[in-house]
């Protein structure tokens, strides 16, 4: 902080008034934490009799982007939907252990899973904005939680959200025109304006490029940076090298087993395990 | 170490692995020569190790591009990645040493040209330590063996020793006599040629150690060449 203050009074030679110094500080890069946003303890998905994962253990911290990377069946995509509780949407699907979030059990009768996922927001593989305008698509999440009172604030929600989505420039003339009518990039960015809308905590994506071309790919995993500075982001991907690019922390699933957590940039380039190694190098294990 | 999913993957990896061996080998004749060229005084022999030294640089270009490729076509990670890398490095240490190979060869031009310096064997002693430390890092690197790098890592210090003790002799031919400043100059250049192959095959080594175990080798290499500072009094 000392740092940012003395550049602002070198470069324009007058000393900050007290509330520019509370405007640096609020814009101030993130310190260093090592808060824990989820902490999963012997986290078991079944599906009937079925045990997709084995006793999870794993924390996410609060902030930066986690990737969740293994081959198909590994019981990654299962994982991420234990953190919006996505799994009680599937029949004869159940989740066993404890994920607590901000040391609180997402699991528990307390806890009412559509305002959950309003804190835990998701993004799936395909873009799947609601058929309604662009505007409507954003203002959707806010207008069913309450959380705009007046149509100014509405718009100024929408307009921050598509501002922070990237998406803004892009379709501020057309906000009345149909999502769907967009590109597949833009409607994935879209997509996490819709999220975003709600002032989520932690944003969830389930290979969220899958279906965009690289252009609309570069520009996804810009935001993603931009995202992670104010959110908890999971991401699974089958790419190597998006999760390289996108992510801080790297989580390798196999076979339902969580086989190793790491810094990204130990798994991409020492990974401990063999499995790690022979998967993110292209081997047969 | 299982294979690759993509065969050709493994079939690229092998032929930059391959090169490096080749590299290796060249640049050991390469050295021998040079040695075998002052021995003999055969300025030939001599002759033919500086016009040689292009075929390593020609490999070490080739190196060069087959890396450029993997990196853009395969996009390696984890252990591909540090082999890929470390192929780019080795065959710059090796260029290096070829290079000092030729170096070698050019002052053993004056040298020959000059009266035969008596009590030499320490130096040739010394290409022998060097030959055989490029040698063992090179089958090092062919077998996948850490403890033979590391060997070879700690060997390096012999070759220091042998450095000050030529360049202590070197200095004292020079002053007993000094119809000897020619050639005894030019040999302490070739007593440092030998000591800096040490050096480049201790980096080879690093880089094995890198490539097999993903760690760095954390404690500082002894360093043993105290030529820099030595003074000899008649």
């Amino acid at each position: 902080m000392e740092a940012a203050q003395t550049n602002y009074i070198g470069s324009i030679g007058l000393k900050p008034s007290m509330g520019e110094v509370i405007e640096m500080m609020a814009s101030a890069p993130a310190t260093e934490t090592t808060k824990t946003k989820f902490e999963c303890r012997d986290v078991e998905v079944f599906y009937s009799d079925k045990r997709a994962l084995h006793g999870i253990n794993m924390d996410v911290p609060d902030s930066g982007v986690t990737a969740l990377i293994g081959p198909s069946g590994c019981g990654k995509s299962t994982f991420l939907r234990v953190f919006n509780r996505m799994n009680d949407t599937i029949p004869n699907a159940r989740v066993a252990g404890q994920i607590l979030m901000d040391g609180q059990d997402i699991y528990s009768k307390d806890i009412d899973p559509v305002l959950l996922r309003a804190r835990v927001g998701m993004v799936f593989q395909k873009p799947n904005p609601f058929p309604k305008s662009i505007y409507d698509n954003v203002a959707y999440g806010p207008r069913i939680h309450g959380l705009a009172l007046r149509k100014n604030d509405l718009d100024n929600i929408v307009e921050k959200s598509l501002v922070r989505a990237g998406l803004w420039n892009e379709v501020k003339d057309r906000l009345k025109e149909p999502g769907t009518g967009l590109s597949g990039g833009q409607q994935q960015r879209l997509v996490i304006a819709r999220a975003i809308a709600v002032s989520p905590e932690v944003i969830l994506m389930d290979e969220p490029a899958s279906a965009l071309d690289p252009i609309a790919t570069a520009k996804l995993e810009e935001l993603i940076d931009e995202l992670k500075e104010k959110y908890c982001i999971l991401i699974v991907t089958h790419s190597m090298a998006q999760a390289a690019r996108v992510s801080q922390k790297t989580a390798f699933f196999h076979l339902g087993d969580l086989v190793e957590y790491d810094d990204t940039q130990t798994i991409f380039t020492n990974p401990k395990d063999q499995r790690t190694q022979d998967y993110i190098t292209g081997r047969t294990g | 170490m299982n294979e690759h999913i993509v065969s050709s993957f493994d079939d690229v990896m092998s032929e930059l692995s391959s090169e490096l061996i080749r590299m290796g080998a060249l640049v050991r004749e390469q050295l021998i020569g040079a040695l075998k060229a002052l021995k003999r005084r055969d300025e030939n022999l001599a002759k033919r190790i500086r016009k040689n030294d292009k075929q390593v640089d020609a490999i070490n270009d080739d190196i060069e591009e087959r890396v450029m490729s993997i990196l853009a076509l395969r996009q390696p990670l984890a252990v591909d990645l540090r082999e890929t890398i470390a192929a780019l490095k080795i065959a710059r240490e090796l260029e290096r040493i070829g290079d000092l190979a030729r170096n070698t060869a050019k002052r053993s031009r004056v040298i020959i040209e000059q009266e035969p310096l008596e009590g030499m064997e320490e130096i040739f002693k010394m290409g022998y330590v060097a030959v055989k430390i490029v040698e063992d890092v090179m089958q090092a690197f062919e077998n996948h063996d850490v403890e033979k790098a590391i060997e070879v890592w700690n060997a390096d210090e012999e070759i220091d020793e042998y450095c000050n003790t030529v360049f202590t002799q070197l200095l004292s031919g020079m002053m007993i006599d000094n119809s000897n400043i020619n050639a005894c100059s030019q040999m302490t250049f070739v007593a440092k040629n030998l000591e800096r192959v040490g050096d480049h095959a201790t980096n080879i080594a690093e880089s094995i150690n890198y490539v097999l175990t993903g760690d760095k080798i954390e404690e500082r290499r002894p360093k043993g060449d105290k030529t820099s500072s030595t003074i000899v009094k008649i």
